[in-house]
Formats: structure tokens, C-alpha cells, sequence
């Protein structure tokens, strides 16, 4: 049965399709964010003779902040999918300048779908539109998440139409039942596929720079979690 | 990751992204769901609890599996004899997977009597791809070692199997 390492891997491989239940990830998770919020120091009671005047103050300050945050979302989010989304708080280390390039750009293609979480601090996106043919129908979207101290990289390039995939060291079918496309090499990590008439390329680079390249694993949950 | 991201925030991004691989990691060393579940949900609370002392420098899933690892050996000594490392591991759809399925029932066997070190080694080494070094961060092991034992486990399940396919007493004489 394992004349080979390779063999190995294959039958580990086949074996390999122990899953976490989804109920139960959703359980543990639930159980484990109560457990992080009961870590959080116990806020001092009031005395009573302070009680009127702890509701007023609560019910200020309760009112001063949603406005504030209504303003904020008011400035940050008019015609925006980028802060109303989930990738919002995976981009808040982003610069503000930045960011307002990234939403034009994006803006104009609101199909597209973007990681919600990596596991790195995102300090700075960019995102470019080309035009890889002479009919410019069909465009290119390259957009790039970095983290400038660690030098990690993680580049999505989309184009306006399905393509054929190159070489792949292996398939991968995603939750939804889309079939991507694993291909490795000593500095990158690739996994492309065909969605909604789109097509997708997530390459970790990171480690031509000195970043972390991201493992199999990670692009394949990342490309499940793309919202 | 780093101190832009909260520890509540940074937590829920690695879970969203590792669970499943901490879960994989368990359930191959630990041999059942149960205690796999406790594992991962143990691991990502100490995570969340020394989230300061997470050094960018390492990779969340290595600083991850590394965290795994302590409770999984917790598992071992708390339950030392007792444990029961259930063989059939995975193997509910095997009818769908177009090989042969005595084959996978043999490594799945040979995998539960292999020793623990070395079903560690065998786990990160082969199921999770790590590198030698990774390996190594994770098992706190030397390279050296990691290298060594992989090699063993590897012969240690190759004997099971050819033992098992010739006279069916592997296990046996594993157990002796």
C-alpha cells in the first residue's frame, strides 16, 4: 500500500475527510465568545444614590455615539460595498486615502467578490483595472492586500469572463460545489476557478519578499469565505 | 495580525480560517470527535488569552497547531491507558471514493497503532504538509528529530501493512 511517499499522501488523502460538523463549529464558537466576553473585567456597580444620574449619563452617552456612528457610516459608506460588508474590518488598518481609491475602483464592479478575514494585518490595498485585449470588453481587476512590515501578500486578480485553467497540481472543490484549481511552487501558492461568469486567481506571494506564503488550506477556507 | 486588530477580532478571523485544521489535527491524533472538539475549542481560547505574546514573526497556523499540540498531550497523560483511539477513522462515505476501500480500512488501522509520536509526526508531516521546519515549531522538536521520525513512522506503517496483507497478525504483533 505505501511503496512510496506518494502513496502515502493518497491514502492519507483519502482519509483525510474528517470534517468539522458545521453545527458544531457554529456551537464552539458561540461557547468560546462567551467564554472571551466573561474574560472581560466586570464593570463597577453604581451606588444607588448615583442611579438617576448614571441612567442620564448612559443615556448621553448612548446618544453620542450612535451619532457619531451614524456619521461615520453616513461618510464612509454612501454607494460603498466595501465598509458595509464584513471586509470592513479586515481593511480598518488600511489608510483612508487608500481605502477611498480601493472603493472607487471596486466600485465600478460590485460583483465581485473580496476575502472577508486573512491571517495577517492588512495595512495597505490597491486595486487596478486593465484591459488585457484590444476590444477592452473584457477587464482585468488586480487588487492586492499587504501587509508592508511582514511583507505579506496576498493578490486577487479577477477577469470579466470564465477562462480555462493552466496547470494545476490539484482540484479542490469549494463549499458552494465550484471546482478550483491548487497549483504550488517554491515562491507562490495558487488557487484559481469559474463563478458567476467570472473568473478568479488568489496568489500568496509573500514569500519572494519575505512574507509568509499562505499553505493550501488557508486559500481554499479563504476562497470559501469570499463574499 | 498585530495590535491593530482586537484579540476578540483577530480570534474570530483565525477561527474562521484554522478551526477546521485544528479539528483535522485532533481528530488524527486523538482518534474521536469528542475530545477533538474540546481541543480546538481549547486551543482558541489560549490563543485568545496569550494573543500579546503572539510574535508576528510566526505564522498564525503554525503558533495554532503549536497550541493544539499542548492540549492534545494533556489528553494523553490525563487519560494515559484508558485512551481509545478509534480505527475507523473517517471512513463513513467510503463506498464514494472509488478506491479501495480495504486498502484505506488497513492504513486507518495501521494509523491507530502506530505510537503517539509518531501519528504526530505522520499528521503534520503528510495530512498537513508542513515542512520540516514547520513541524519541528509546532512539535518542538529538532529537525533532525522531526526527519528521523517521520522516516521511522513511515517504515513502522509500511510494516504493519505488508505484515497485515501477508499473514493478517500486523496489529497483533504490534500490540506485543
Amino acid at each position: 500500500l505505501i511503496k512510496s511517499e506518494n502513496d502515502l499522501f493518497d491514502g492519507l488523502k483519502e482519509l483525510d475527510r474528517v470534517h468539522m460538523n458545521d453545527e458544531k463549529y457554529h456551537d464552539i464558537w458561540l461557547s468560546l465568545s462567551t467564554k472571551i466576553q466573561d474574560q472581560k473585567p466586570a464593570r463597577r456597580r453604581s451606588r444607588r444614590g448615583n442611579t438617576w444620574l448614571s441612567l442620564m449619563a448612559a443615556i448621553v452617552a448612548v446618544l453620542v455615539v450612535g451619532v457619531g456612528i451614524g456619521a461615520y457610516h453616513y461618510q464612509h459608506s454612501r454607494g460603498s460595498s466595501i465598509t458595509a460588508s464584513g471586509v470592513a474590518t479586515l481593511l480598518k488598518a488600511v489608510p483612508q486615502s487608500d481605502m477611498q481609491k480601493f472603493e472607487t475602483t471596486l466600485k465600478q464592479f460590485p460583483q465581485i467578490r473580496l476575502p472577508q478575514t486573512l491571517p495577517f494585518t492588512v495595512t495597505g490595498v490597491s486595486a487596478t483595472v486593465m484591459s488585457p485585449d484590444s476590444s477592452a470588453k473584457t477587464k482585468q481587476i488586480q487588487i492586492y492586500f499587504i501587509n508592508t512590515s511582514t511583507k505579506d501578500v496576498l493578490q486577487e486578480s479577477v477577469l470579466t469572463h470564465t477562462a480555462t485553467v493552466g496547470d494545476a497540481n490539484k482540484i479542490i472543490t469549494l463549499k458552494n460545489g465550484t471546482k478550483a484549481y491548487y497549483s504550488a511552487n517554491q515562491y507562490s501558492r495558487t488557487l484559481s476557478w469559474n463563478e458567476n461568469g467570472y473568473y478568479y486567481v488568489i496568489t500568496s506571494s509573500g514569500g519572494s519578499s519575505g512574507g509568509k506564503l499562505l499553505d493550501e488550506s488557508t486559500l481554499e477556507n479563504l476562497a470559501n469565505g469570499m463574499q | 495580525m498585530s495590535d491593530q486588530m482586537s484579540p476578540q477580532e483577530a480570534i474570530a478571523s483565525l477561527y474562521s480560517l484554522y478551526a477546521h485544521d485544528v479539528f483535522r489535527y485532533a481528530r488524527f491524533s486523538l482518534g474521536n470527535d469528542s475530545d477533538a472538539y474540546d481541543v480546538v475549542q481549547e486551543t482558541f481560547f489560549k490563543a485568545f488569552q496569550s494573543w500579546q505574546t503572539f510574535r508576528g514573526d510566526a505564522h498564525a497556523k503554525t503558533w495554532l497547531m503549536k497550541i493544539a499540540r499542548n492540549h492534545i498531550y494533556d489528553f494523553y497523560r490525563k487519560q494515559g491507558n484508558k485512551r481509545k483511539y478509534e480505527s475507523t477513522l473517517a471512513l463513513p462515505d467510503v463506498e464514494d471514493l472509488g478506491v479501495n476501500a480495504d486498502d484505506l480500512l488497513a492504513l486507518s488501522d495501521a494509523l491507530a497503532h502506530l505510537p503517539d509520536n509518531y501519528r504526530q509526526v505522520i499528521v503534520l508531516r503528510y495530512v498537513h504538509r508542513l515542512s520540516i521546519q514547520e513541524c519541528s515549531e509546532v512539535l518542538a522538536w529538532s529537525s533532525a528529530k522531526v526527519s528521523t521520525t517521520a522516516h521511522r513512522a513511515v517504515n513502522k506503517l509500511r510494516d504493519i501493512l505488508s505484515i497485515d496483507e501477508k499473514g493478517g497478525s500486523g496489529f497483533d504483533q504490534i500490540r506485543k
